[in-house]
């Protein structure tokens, strides 16, 4: 695993884990900001391009759409597509991402997922000796890669297990993936750590009262799935499958308060995920493993060389 | 894709046997939240079989009410969405202007926004577990032990109400009160006639201006007497002020239907928010910094102002940030970060730790706790001054109309004359003074000429001159600006720098990047900068470095807001003005119990020596006050304190010795408390009532000023109430805060609450009576053809159809209509569907200013506070901002060699100040429990490791423990973590955990233990190691003039456990 170099912790305030990584000589080489360009108008950057009736132009005197009035359109386009036309693809800044877990409280909430399971996770990792010192924040979840180890490593225990859709969303089937033992193995298998074991706990359990929210049935890979028939599942995120084939972006990308979530379909060169994907240096996490993910990151504008040095400092 | 068949659900059967298991463990007592039955499946929800692209039943608008959040005072406005009428999930709100950027069209239809999602932070998203938390209660507890042994029973509402209005031996079956008579509040209602209170009222304010002798008031109320307080001290008001609400968290919506019934109905003086344990010095700093002069007197300004973010090219955070508290991550942080990546911008952040928003600083400043961003902002000033940095052009126009010439919208009295008298600078001088004109105007030198200067002047321009010291027919005379100068000059550079623990480069390159951007560059502070006894100088100091650079009403410089439409009815067309709707309205009056807005000089306490305890005319809500003012009985005592969603004993630094004050039943003979849970302060009450949550209820309420356009928010009833329903004189309602108040009023016969509650025959009966109407006034706008739409037919039955969950005793079309009126009634709705009312973002600015200005009198030196002295010390205020260090409250510096650390507290996103975590367990498996955080070289140097076990302990709090009362002690530890990115010799300690009640603790009720959840047990609050002030000896230290109270002065040690 490529992650001799870090020096993992269990701490809390910075989320799941921090990682630290004394650089070379305890000396951490600074970044230095680039100006860009002056101002930039949102209407540069967030050229709306609705023609559909749904979703009306929004005048705010700019001529300007938010960003996520900006993704929906780009969803409606891409829903007018076939399937298989369609190429999911989430690009995640991590400048923009202001580590909140806004993304991962609205997922949990979104799917109603139980103790132990939790599709989104946000590290918080800070680096050098006071008083140069950095922290960054990198959300992350399951990738949907386009070459999954985990599918091949899943079905070999269990045909049928997984599969994955035209469009790049990576497919659990919840009749079959079930044990603990196919779960280890496919989680062993994915560099992400995006797995999770559905134990069958309910948060509430224990207390006065067992709530009736944590029952509420919830839409995944198509399917209505209960509490019940979750129990003993591997689960992980699947792009809010359930909202985007219903024309609304995932829970993560609607509720980040950084607006550090890019969203849509990377077949359209329009879309504004290819538009910033185009625009900006792009790193992807353990890109030598060969898995071709969708999920990939970037850190502002910074020139590429800036990009990859901060990325790997964690991720080599 | 195969489509599954319909699949039967096995749900049914599991969720009831769990259901089963755990009403047992309650006994069937069924006191806490109560749910029954099972969900339909999603089939039954639009969902469409034949197309896998279907819709989604949280998307669709009938399942979708807009109301506010409220984990947070952010308030941000939010979409709540419904399953089988359980509150599933919670999103921003997208009409709302904190919630998207830019925000959707208000004429928007529901139908149309239904699937469109705003932003909100994860306490937001967490809403749902605050709403269906297990620990909720339902039903009115009663205390069954002493006070703070965690013994209640339960009784029904109607006797709760019954006990504590009529008093008497409440409380016979708990040993050592058998005799104990407790006044009912029909026993404290003792001023009753609205005349007599007014002319007692106005005698009083002549016997504080000295036109009246408490002598001739005795001899003028002779038969009246026994209805004061104190005849000897009739300024302490009538008996009624005895009764005493102490707020924590309340809201505009909230706080007028209470002040209705406290102030107005009740005719108490003593009503209270939390606000000195929060953030008030910043507030009086700016409202004294922006106050106006109108015929003599100086009116206050606005609390608030912040800079205009996205526009502009240099922010500094002081002692705040953009993504965890403040006003608040979902309106400023991507206003933040798009700025960071996308523009020529960049921020530094002030802050003894690495917070988040110091993650992506160009410069982060870790400046020293106590006196230490006091020294940096005096020092910033010092510096700008002596390079001549500042903007002479804004700062030497004195008047409106010189502004204008230069098209300016704000000015300021940077060249105003003050007197010099016996050394101290207390007061403009008056063009009247040197025959230049009348009284209400002022004096500037223009080319050393004195010149006469009306502020508000549309046509005589004044430029003033900026330094002055000099002498007029005899009078030593001074500009502000140079009594600022000298005072910022009192100390060198390098002085100021050692006292904040900065190096004199730092302070060199952040006053210049400041000074580098014209007006596109501002200060932003809170709490960090301020918690301290000269909080207030500190944040005049920031509110002043801002006026430096003239950046006031300018885009990307600093706003005071968008404002809002009143839901008050005072406005013209407004169809309910609440003024005149209060039959027999009392005049309260008298002195509130914490000497807040009243000169010790004018009472009839005063005697020429320091007073007791402090007094502090500039300030109000001095909540670490309230309750020890009572123990102390200076100026007097409480018959009755009511505690609404209110913990003082966690949240106000050094608030623990409010525990033992609470447990004395001769001190406080009645405490009552609304609260949802259990609290760690409402344990110690005699009965606590059942609140509906921010889900189940009211408000209406503007935005903080990082909203630059125009906004009204409103809250309303979402979710089914988890509190009882209870009849009232014939009407059902959920047991609440509101109908707490409507009972006793009808008990009490009160004239403004009942079927002629409004007058005019226009009744009182239940809480929405009063919010719709002033919603309606919202809905009507603010002047002629300022009324929004009338909402169609399908939006009215989109509105009904999201309310079919609401129980009858919430939601009835018919009585919300009897409400406002037919001819409001679809206005109403119409607000109603948007969650409020909310101006397009094309109004943010008018060219380059913001569209909103201030657009007016800004004030360098701050007469009404320089007349003043400190009540304990005697010694004058100052009119600028200075340097001072950290003082007790008797004026002695407080310096302590013996500990180690400066104890620094901080709020992370997930959680709220003593709510949200841990109760909600989707934070809490983020966030399990808080720490103590430390520097590593601090760490190796006293020989410790991450995860050690540590206690701290102060010079206030030897053995470092919270003093629980019959609960024992509670030690205040926690684990250590250890990190690089805080300032060595101090360490930090975030909010939200520490609990020892709200569902950690057990509880016996009805002689039914119930067990507490471990979960909620964890982490620590490290309030109780706050020192105590050392004259006053149960208080924390304050700033005389703020009010705050000082949460980052304090120095321990820690001692591994």
């Amino acid at each position: 695993m490529p992650d001799q170099n870090i020096k993992k912790k269990e701490s809390n305030e910075f989320g799941r884990s921090v990682f630290l990584k004394k650089l070379a000589g305890g000396v951490f080489a600074g970044f230095a900001i680039h100006p860009i360009l002056g101002k930039v108008l949102y209407s540069q950057v967030h050229k709306s391009n609705s023609g559909n009736d749904m979703l009306p132009k929004f005048l705010s005197g700019k001529d300007t759409d938010s960003t996520t009035v900006v993704m929906m359109n780009d969803l409606q386009r891409a829903l007018a597509k076939p399937i298989e036309q369609r190429k999911w693809t989430m690009l995640i800044d991590i400048e923009k991402c202001v580590g909140c877990n806004a993304c991962a409280v609205a997922c949990i909430a979104e799917n109603n997922l139980p103790p132990g399971v939790s599709y989104r996770k946000v590290f918080d990792a800070e680096q050098g000796n006071y008083p140069d010192v950095k922290r960054f924040f990198m959300p992350t979840n399951c990738m949907q890669c386009e070459k999954a180890p985990c599918i091949d490593v899943a079905n070999k225990v269990i045909p049928g297990a997984m599969s994955r859709r035209p469009d790049g969303i990576v497919v659990i089937n919840y009749n079959k993936f079930k044990g603990k033992e196919v779960f280890k193995s496919a989680s062993d298998a994915c560099p992400y750590h995006a797995l999770y074991y559905d134990n069958g706990s309910y948060y509430t359990q224990g207390t006065p009262q067992l709530e009736k929210y944590e029952e509420r049935p919830v839409l995944e890979y198509d399917k209505q799935i209960t509490r019940e028939e979750a129990t003993g599942v591997t689960r992980k995120c699947h792009f809010c499958a359930h909202r985007l084939d219903a024309g609304v972006l995932p829970a993560c990308v609607t509720t980040c308060i950084g607006q550090a979530m890019y969203f849509g379909d990377a077949n359209d060169s329009d879309s504004l995920v290819s538009q910033k994907i185009k625009g900006q240096n792009t790193h992807t996490v353990y890109a030598d493993e060969g898995t071709h993910p969708r999920v990939i990151y970037t850190y502002g504008m910074k020139p590429a060389g800036e990009v990859e040095q901060t990325c790997t400092s964690c991720h080599e | 894709m195969n489509k599954e068949n319909k699949i039967e659900s096995k749900a049914k059967s599991v969720s009831r046997r769990r259901f089963l298991t755990n009403t047992a463990l309650l006994g069937g007592t069924a006191f806490f939240a109560n749910y029954a039955g099972k969900f339909s499946s999603l089939e039954t929800h639009l969902f469409d079989e034949t197309n896998k692209v279907g819709m989604l039943p949280l998307t669709e608008p009938e399942n979708i009410i807009n109301s506010v959040c409220l984990n947070c005072n952010t308030q941000c406005p939010i979409k709540v969405q419904s399953y089988d009428g359980i509150v599933s999930k919670i999103d921003g709100n997208p009409y709302s202007p904190q919630n998207l950027l830019p925000h959707l069209d208000y004429s928007l239809k529901p139908e149309k926004s239904s699937k469109i999602y705003g932003k909100v932070c994860p306490k937001g998203q967490a809403g749902v577990q605050i709403e269906y938390d297990p620990y909720r209660i339902r039903k009115v507890l009663k205390r069954a032990g002493k006070r703070g042994e965690n013994k209640w029973i339960v009784i029904p509402f109607s006797q709760a109400v019954d006990e504590i209005v009529n008093g008497g031996y409440l409380f016979e079956d708990v040993k050592g009160e058998e005799h104990r008579k407790v006044k009912g509040f029909r026993d404290v209602f003792v001023l009753k006639d609205p005349a007599l209170a007014k002319s007692m009222a106005e005698d009083v304010q002549r016997i504080r201006k000295k036109e009246l002798t408490v002598t001739e008031f005795k001899k003028k109320y002779n038969d009246h007497l026994d209805m004061l307080i104190d005849p000897e001290h009739p300024d302490f008001g009538p008996k009624n002020n005895r009764f005493v609400f102490q707020a924590g968290r309340i809201e505009p919506g909230r706080s007028d239907f209470t002040k209705r019934f406290v102030n107005g109905a009740f005719g108490s003086i003593n009503w209270f928010e939390h606000t000195t344990i929060c953030e008030q010095s910043h507030h009086i700093a700016f409202k004294y910094v922006s106050a106006q002069y109108d015929k003599g007197a100086w009116k206050v300004g606005t609390a608030h102002m912040k800079p205009n973010y996205v526009e502009s090219e240099f922010v500094i955070f002081w002692g705040t940030g953009a993504f965890e508290a403040n006003f608040g991550p979902p309106p400023i942080a991507e206003q933040i970060t798009q700025s960071l990546v996308e523009s020529n911008f960049k921020i530094a952040v002030i802050d003894p730790r690495l917070s988040k928003t110091a993650a992506k600083a160009w410069k982060w400043i870790p400046v020293k706790p106590g006196d230490g961003d006091n020294a940096l902002a005096t020092g910033m000033i010092r510096w700008i001054l002596e390079n001549d940095r500042y903007d002479k052009s804004f700062l030497s126009n004195a008047n409106k109309a010189a502004a204008s010439s230069k098209n300016e919208l704000s000015w300021s009295n940077a060249t105003w004359l003050v007197k010099i008298e016996d050394g101290h600078a207390a007061q403009f001088l008056r063009a009247s003074e040197i025959g230049l004109g009348d009284e209400h105007t002022f004096v500037a030198m223009v080319n050393g000429k004195p010149t006469q200067v009306n502020p508000y002047s549309e046509k005589d321009t004044v430029y003033g001159d900026l330094f002055v010291d000099t002498e007029i027919n005899g009078k030593t005379v001074k500009s502000a600006f140079q009594i600022l100068k000298e005072a910022a000059f009192e100390k060198s550079l390098d002085e100021y720098a050692v006292i904040a623990g900065t190096a004199v480069k730092d302070i060199e390159e952040l006053a210049r990047e400041f000074t580098e951007h014209g007006k596109k560059a501002a200060i932003d502070f809170y709490r960090g900068a301020v918690k301290h006894t000269n909080g207030y100088y500190t944040g005049q100091a920031i509110v002043v470095l801002n006026l430096l650079i003239g950046n006031v009403d300018w885009k990307g410089g600093l706003s005071a807001g968008g404002g809002a439409w009143s839901g008050d009815g005072s406005k013209d067309g407004q169809p309910f003005d609440f003024s005149k709707l209060h039959p027999k309205k009392l005049t309260n009056f008298g002195l509130k119990i914490t000497r807040e807005g009243a000169f010790y000089e004018d009472s009839t306490l005063y005697n020429g020596k320091p007073a007791k305890r402090q007094w502090f005319p500039f300030t109000s809500d001095v909540y670490q006050e309230i309750i020890p003012a009572a123990y102390n009985r200076y100026p007097y005592g409480m018959d009755i304190l009511w505690l609404h969603m209110a913990t003082p004993t966690l949240a106000a630094p050094a608030g623990h010795p409010q525990i033992k004050m609470l447990m004395d039943v001769d001190k406080l003979p009645l405490v009552i408390a609304d609260d949802i849970v259990i609290g760690e302060t409402s344990m110690y009450a005699d009965y606590i009532f059942p609140d509906i949550s921010y889900l189940e209820r009211w408000a209406f309420l503007g935005a903080p000023p990082s909203v630059i356009t125009k906004a009204t928010k409103v809250r309303q009833p979402a979710a089914t109430p988890v509190p009882e329903i209870v009849e009232i004189d014939g009407y059902q309602v959920p047991i609440s805060l509101e109908a707490m108040m409507i009972a006793i009023a009808k008990k009490l016969d009160l004239p403004s609450y009942g079927k002629n509650g409004f007058g005019n025959g226009i009744p009182l009966d239940r809480p929405e009576d009063y919010y719709l109407k002033a919603i309606a006034n919202i809905a009507a706008g603010d002047k002629a053809g300022d009324e929004v739409p009338e909402a169609s037919d399908d939006e009215l039955e989109i509105f009904l159809r999201a309310r079919r969950h609401l129980p009858k005793a919430v939601f009835d079309e018919e009585r919300w209509k009897n409400a406002v009126g037919q001819s409001n009634w679809r206005r109403v709705v119409y607000v109603l569907n948007r969650g409020g009312r909310y101006e397009s973002y094309s109004k943010a600015y008018k060219g380059n200013y913001l569209g909103h200005p201030y657009a007016k009198l800004f004030n360098i030196f701050v007469e009404p506070v320089a007349k003043v002295k400190n009540a304990m010390t005697l010694e004058y205020f100052s009119g600028v901002p200075i340097y001072e260090e950290i003082k007790d409250s008797k004026g002695n510096k407080v310096i302590d060699d013996d500990h180690r650390f400066y104890l620094t507290s901080y709020k992370d996103i997930l959680g709220g100040q003593s709510r949200t975590l841990p109760t909600a367990y989707w934070l809490s498996s983020i966030l399990p429990e808080n720490t103590v955080i430390i520097n590593a070289k601090d760490a190796r140097e006293l020989g410790l490791k991450d995860n050690d076990i540590v206690k701290i302990v102060s010079s206030s709090n030897v053995s470092g423990v919270w003093p629980l009362g019959p609960q024992g002690n509670m030690p205040i530890q926690g684990k250590l973590q250890i990190i690089e990115g805080i300032r060595p010799g101090t360490i930090a300690v975030s909010w939200s955990f520490g609990h020892w009640a709200y569902g950690s603790n057990d509880v016996i009720i009805n002689g039914k233990k119930i067990k507490g959840d471990m979960r909620r047990k964890t982490g620590l609050c490290s309030n109780a190691a706050v020192m105590i002030d050392s004259a006053l000896k149960d208080v924390p230290m304050s700033d005389p003039i703020g009010g705050s109270a000082s949460f980052l002065d304090s120095k321990v040690n820690i001692v591994k456990v």
